[in-house]
C-alpha cells in the first residue's frame, strides 16, 4: 500500500517537472515565406501591399510616358493618402513601387519632399562649411527637377454583419506631368477580403 | 506631197516625245519648289576659309539717372503812394531733393568705370510719383510751408504801400545720361570665337565725350572712323538691362530658406560686315550669375560680386555661341550641354545564377 502511494507521488512529481520545464522554454520560431499569402485577418496586410506594388509598377512601366521616352524620365513620389478607417503606412507602398521601378532602369527618381531636409542639410554642409575641396563639392543649384510626380490614394469600404466581415480596398495611382499638369497615366488595384465565423 | 506631210508630222511627234522626256516632271498637288540647302555656302566656313577677322567691342551702355528738382520763383511789385515802381523779381532755386531711384547695387558692377554724379536708374523716370514715396512727399510739403509767405518789407516812410507778389513753384525731373563701356563681359565672347577658329582682333575702346549723346552707339560711324582697325566684322553689343536681385524663399518640406542672389543682364548684339555694313547676325543674349545660400538671410551673408560677374560673363558667352550657331556663324557649338548619365538600363531577363561571359 505504502509502495503504491510512493509510485503515485513520483508520477505526479515527474509530470509537474515536465510541465514546469515546458513553461520555461521560449516560443517556437520559424521562418516563413515573405511572399506567401497571409490570411490571418481581413485587415490590410503584407499580401495586399505586395499585390498593389507589383500591379502598379508593372502597369506604370507600360505607360507611353515611360516606355516611349528615349531617356529615363525623372519622377518623384508624393505620399499616398490613406482614406481608410485603419492605420496603413502608405510610405511602404510608395517605397516598394519606387524600388520596383528603379530596378527596371526605366525611371530615375528625384528626392521627394520627405527626403528634402537631409538633402538640403548635406548641400549646406558641403557648400557652406568651408571644409571641402572646391572641386569635390556637390554644388547648390544643380538638383534635377522631376518631370513627373506619382500620387495616389487608398480607400476602403467595410461591411460587417454578425458572422461576416467584408472589406473592399481600392488603390489609385496617378502619374502627372509636373510642367503641363497633364495626367499621363492612372491605374487602380481592387482587393476584396471576406471573413466568416 | 501627202507623204512629205506625214513624214513631217512623224518627225514633230518624235521631237515632242524627246523633249517631254528631258523636261522636269510636273509638280503633283501639295508639292512646292524649295531652294536647295546646299546652294549657299555657310557664312562660318567662308569666313574661316578666307581668314577674315572679327573685332568684338566692349559692351556699350547708357546709364540714365533722374533727380527730382524743385524751383520756386517769387516776383514782387511795389506801389508806394499811388506811384508804381518798376517791378522787381527774385528767383530762388532750392537745393536738389534726394535723388529718386531704386536701390540697385549695380554701382558695384560699374565700379572702375566713369564715375556718376547721380545714382544709376534703369527704370523709366516717368513712373515716379511723389505720393508713392512718403518721405519725399513730406519733405516737399515741409519746404512749401517753409517758403510759403514771406513778402519783402517796403520802405517804412511811405504813407500807403501796395505790394503785389507773384509766386511760382515748379517741380520735375532733371534727367541725365551717361555713356560708357563695360569691359568685363566681352572676354568670354572673344574666347569662344577664338575656340571656334576665328581670327579675333582688338577693338579700340570708345571714350565718351563730356556732352555725349546717342551717337555713341553709331557703330557705322565708328567703322568709318577706323576704330576697329582692319577687322572684317565687328561684333557690337549694347547693354539692354542689368539687374541685381536678392530674394529669399522657404524650401518646402524643410525648415530652411534659400537666399538667391542674382545678376542678370541682356545685351543686344549685332555682327556687322565692315565693308558692306550688312548685319550678318543679330540677337539678344542673356547672361546670368547666381549665388544660392541656404539659410543665408539673417546671417549677414554677403555675396561675391566677382563670382556673379564671372558666371554672368560665361553664361552670356554661351548664349552668344548658341545664337551665332543658330544664325550659321559659328559651326562648332562651344556651349555643349553636359551629358548626364540618363540612359535606360536594360534589365537582365536571365537568371542571376547563370554564368555570363563577356567579350570585348
Amino acid at each position: 500500500m505504502k509502495l503504491n502511494h510512493q509510485k503515485t507521488s513520483t508520477y505526479i512529481f515527474s509530470v509537474l517537472a515536465a510541465l514546469s520545464l515546458a513553461a520555461c522554454s521560449g516560443p517556437q520560431v520559424r521562418y516563413g515565406d515573405a511572399k506567401g499569402v497571409e490570411t490571418i485577418s481581413v485587415d490590410y496586410g503584407s499580401t495586399d501591399l505586395q499585390s498593389i506594388a507589383e500591379a502598379m509598377s508593372r502597369s506604370l512601366l507600360q505607360t507611353k510616358a515611360i516606355s516611349g521616352s528615349r531617356d529615363a524620365p525623372t519622377v518623384t513620389v508624393t505620399d499616398v493618402k490613406n482614406k481608410t478607417s485603419e492605420y496603413i503606412d502608405t510610405r511602404v507602398i510608395t517605397d516598394k513601387i519606387r524600388t520596383q521601378l528603379l530596378k527596371s532602369g526605366q525611371v530615375r527618381f528625384a528626392v521627394n519632399i520627405n527626403e528634402m531636409q537631409s538633402q538640403v542639410d548635406e548641400l549646406k554642409r558641403q557648400n557652406q562649411s568651408g571644409l571641402y575641396k572646391n572641386s569635390t563639392i556637390s554644388k547648390t543649384g544643380n538638383m534635377e527637377g522631376a518631370k513627373y510626380r506619382i500620387e495616389g490614394s487608398i480607400s476602403s469600404i467595410v461591411k460587417l454583419t454578425k458572422n461576416v466581415k467584408d472589406v473592399y480596398y481600392v488603390f489609385n495611382l496617378n502619374l502627372i506631368n509636373n510642367e503641363t499638369g497633364l495626367l499621363e497615366w492612372a491605374d487602380e488595384k481592387e482587393i476584396r477580403k471576406t471573413a466568416t465565423r | 506631197m501627202y507623204k512629205n506631210y506625214i513624214h513631217q508630222l512623224y518627225l514633230i511627234g518624235i521631237a515632242t516625245l524627246i523633249l517631254s522626256g528631258c523636261g522636269t516632271p510636273p509638280l503633283r498637288s501639295g508639292q512646292t519648289l524649295l531652294p536647295s540647302p546646299f546652294i549657299q555656302k555657310p557664312i562660318a566656313e567662308t569666313i574661316k576659309e578666307e581668314q577674315k577677322s572679327i573685332a568684338v567691342t566692349n559692351i556699350f551702355y547708357r546709364k540714365e539717372g533722374a533727380n527730382l528738382k524743385y524751383v520756386e520763383e517769387i516776383s514782387s511789385k511795389y506801389d508806394i503812394s499811388g506811384m508804381a515802381l518798376p517791378h522787381s523779381s527774385s528767383t530762388k532755386e532750392l537745393e536738389k531733393l534726394p535723388t529718386v531711384s531704386k536701390s540697385v547695387d549695380s554701382n558695384d558692377v560699374f565700379a572702375g568705370m566713369q564715375s556718376s554724379a547721380f545714382p544709376i536708374k534703369f527704370t523709366n523716370p516717368a513712373d515716379f510719383k511723389p505720393s508713392d514715396h512718403p518721405s519725399i512727399q513730406r519733405e516737399l510739403e515741409a519746404r512749401l510751408e517753409k517758403t510759403g509767405t514771406s513778402p519783402p518789407i517796403p520802405n517804412a516812410s511811405a504813407n500807403s504801400t501796395t505790394v503785389t507778389t507773384q509766386q511760382t513753384k515748379k517741380s520735375g525731373f532733371e534727367t541725365k545720361a551717361e555713356y560708357g563701356q563695360l569691359r568685363t563681359f566681352s572676354a568670354a565672347i572673344r574666347g569662344l570665337l577664338i575656340k571656334a577658329g576665328y581670327k579675333v582682333v582688338q577693338a579700340n575702346p570708345a571714350i565718351p565725350t563730356s556732352s555725349q549723346g546717342d551717337e555713341f552707339f553709331y557703330v557705322v560711324e565708328r567703322i568709318k572712323a577706323g576704330e576697329f582697325n582692319s577687322a572684317d566684322y565687328v561684333m557690337f553689343g549694347v547693354l539692354g538691362e542689368m539687374s541685381f536681385t536678392d530674394n529669399s524663399e522657404g524650401i518646402v518640406g524643410t525648415k530652411s530658406t534659400s537666399q538667391q542672389i542674382g545678376l542678370d543682364l541682356i545685351v543686344d548684339f549685332s555682327l556687322i560686315d565692315t565693308k558692306t555694313y550688312q548685319v550678318v547676325a543679330s540677337f539678344l543674349a542673356k547672361g546670368n550669375g547666381k549665388e544660392i545660400r541656404i539659410d543665408g538671410k539673417g546671417n549677414g551673408f554677403k555675396p561675391s560680386m566677382a563670382k556673379l560677374m564671372k558666371q554672368a560673363s560665361t553664361t552670356l558667352a554661351e548664349d552668344v555661341a548658341n545664337h551665332l550657331s543658330d544664325q550659321n556663324f559659328v559651326t562648332s557649338k562651344i556651349a555643349e550641354p553636359e551629358i548626364g548619365r540618363n540612359y535606360k538600363i536594360k534589365p537582365f531577363d536571365d537568371d542571376a545564377s547563370s554564368l555570363k561571359v563577356y567579350t570585348k
